[in-house]
């Protein structure tokens, strides 16, 4: 028997998923990894662990993929892009308490953050509580913080006179520059949501060169990555996967992104907090999540898909790991836009050829045939754009048109 | 038979469809409680607002992490666990993000 839930999902009544029908056949009784203490956490459904061994795995597990990658050198500075939650308290805390160490394994670059201001969708008060919130909780983890706003970077781009400040009150949080934002999401969401990735992107990259950072720290979990990665897929970015999701995004030559929590999920990092007494702070996100765009619905596919399955996010993970990217001869062509690569035309034909020569043949019905293909394909070099992001070209042209 | 006295904390983005209060200290009537029968009872007693944020089904909402005494409940049977006198019981929010 069927029916369909508020979520819109068809689901079967003789199977709600609810976590008591479970049937633990065993429920564990030693710890999965001293076989001594009695276990107090447990980890994709299967994985017991007692306490202490829980938390010397996940230390070890965040050390040993920064280790693992040796990208790092000693007194590097890195900035750590924070914002708020679970993810940005574990990391904070991982940090500090590896930089405190006394014994060789210490790590030796220096962190500063960076927070986003991008709540202009909350009132100008809430917005300056949080900021506040979030300088005062900085304090107690002794790491600088900068503040730099989003919508001005939007509307401004990058300069010398953009706002990067460790005063959270020179910020501007004027209500009116969210219009703009605003006016792009309500057009299409699914747009405005990889602009708006872009652009985070790009301006941690300029934050980054102005604070003379080699190196990025960005909180994505594992669910985030696996999510991303069906994204791209969906939003024709397949080709930039291993940039997007992968461990380190080398798109820029002088600042590498590196995502140190990839191999975490929410739970491992919310418990981790609870058992060093850490609060995180959880910032108001005022914005219910829609089902009009392709990120929030694929993000609720694989939220949903990892309750019963808890192996998804993992699977989706590793087959995304075995992607690499094709050679590039002609590496000078980026895109202006998301800095990738440019694919180059190759002998076998790609989906946006094939898009590209569909849309031609039902537009223009006279430009049938083989020859007539290659001949057009031929223009696709000057191309400046990668294929999803002409899409975005379009997307912000014909935004700021109707607005003049 | 004595109330039964339970302390519980909400955490993580949970505490604010409780007033923003985290800890609340609460004297159960006596009789046997499992976890589901509390659920019921914060519905009632405590939940401030919107309880479908926190409750679904007749379990807490997915991404809602729970312990007793710092103890994962889902090696504790979820919500057929009898709760004993003093019992620590903690909800942990992960839906709200930065």
């Amino acid at each position: 028997m069927c029916s369909v839930n508020d979520a819109g999902d068809i689901e079967d009544l003789n199977n709600t998923g609810l976590l008591s029908n479970f049937k633990y056949k065993v429920l564990a009784e030693k710890c999965n990894k001293c076989k001594d203490e009695k276990p107090c956490v447990i980890l994709r459904k299967k994985d017991a662990y007692c306490k202490s061994c829980f938390l010397t795995s996940t230390v070890h597990k965040f050390k040993a993929l920064l280790g693992k990658h040796k990208l790092i050198k000693d007194g590097d500075k890195v900035l750590v892009y924070y914002h708020g939650g679970h993810s940005g308290t574990a990391l904070l805390h991982f940090l500090r308490t590896n930089l405190d160490l006394n014994s060789p394994k210490k790590l030796r670059f220096i962190p500063v953050c960076l927070f986003i201001e991008k709540h202009y969708f909350l009132s100008r008060e809430e917005r300056i509580d949080n900021l506040r919130r979030i300088f005062n909780y900085m304090r107690t983890f002794d790491i600088p913080i900068y503040f730099t706003s989003l919508t001005d970077y939007c509307k401004n781009g990058f300069s010398e006179n953009t706002l990067l400040t460790k005063n959270f009150e020179e910020l501007e949080l004027d209500n009116k520059e969210g219009e703009f934002m605003k006016d792009l999401f309500e057009k299409s969401e699914s747009l405005a949501n990889d602009v708006q990735t872009i652009n985070i992107r790009k301006l941690l990259i300029s934050c980054a060169k102005k604070l003379k950072c080699k190196f990025i720290f960005t909180p994505e979990l594992a669910t985030d990555i696996a999510s991303q990665l069906l994204v791209n897929t969906a939003l024709g970015r397949g080709s930039h996967i291993p940039l997007d999701t992968g461990f380190c995004d080398t798109r820029n030559e002088h600042v590498t992104i590196l995502r140190p929590l990839r191999v975490f999920d929410i739970k491992e990092l919310a418990l981790y907090n609870h058992f060093c007494n850490l609060d995180a702070i959880m910032l108001q996100t005022d914005l219910p999540k829609s089902q009009k765009s392709i990120q929030n619905l694929i993000e609720n596919f694989v939220i949903d898909l990892q309750t019963n399955f808890p192996a998804t996010v993992t699977t989706v993970l590793k087959t995304g790991d075995k992607l690499s990217m094709k050679k590039n001869k002609n590496e000078n062509r980026i895109c202006y836009i998301c800095q990738s690569p440019i694919e180059v035309a190759c002998q076998q034909l790609t989906t946006d050829e094939a898009i590209k020569y569909s849309h031609q043949i039902s537009t223009q019905p006279e430009l049938v045939g083989g020859d007539i293909l290659k001949d057009n394909f031929g223009t696709v070099i000057d191309t400046k754009t990668c294929f999803s992001c002409s899409r975005i070209e379009q997307f912000l042209i014909s935004t700021s048109t109707e607005k003049v | 038979m004595d109330d039964l006295s339970v302390t519980l904390q909400f955490s993580g983005g949970a505490e604010l469809l409780f007033d923003n209060k985290k800890l609340h200290v609460v004297q159960l009537k006596s009789k046997e409680w499992t976890i589901a029968d509390l659920l019921i009872w914060i519905k009632e007693n405590l939940l401030k607002e919107r309880p479908e944020l926190f409750l679904q089904d007749k379990s807490v909402r997915p991404g809602i992490l729970v312990l007793v005494n710092d103890v994962d409940w889902e090696l504790l049977n979820t919500v057929n666990y009898k709760i004993q006198p003093n019992d620590r019981i903690v909800f942990i929010s992960t839906l709200h993000g930065g």
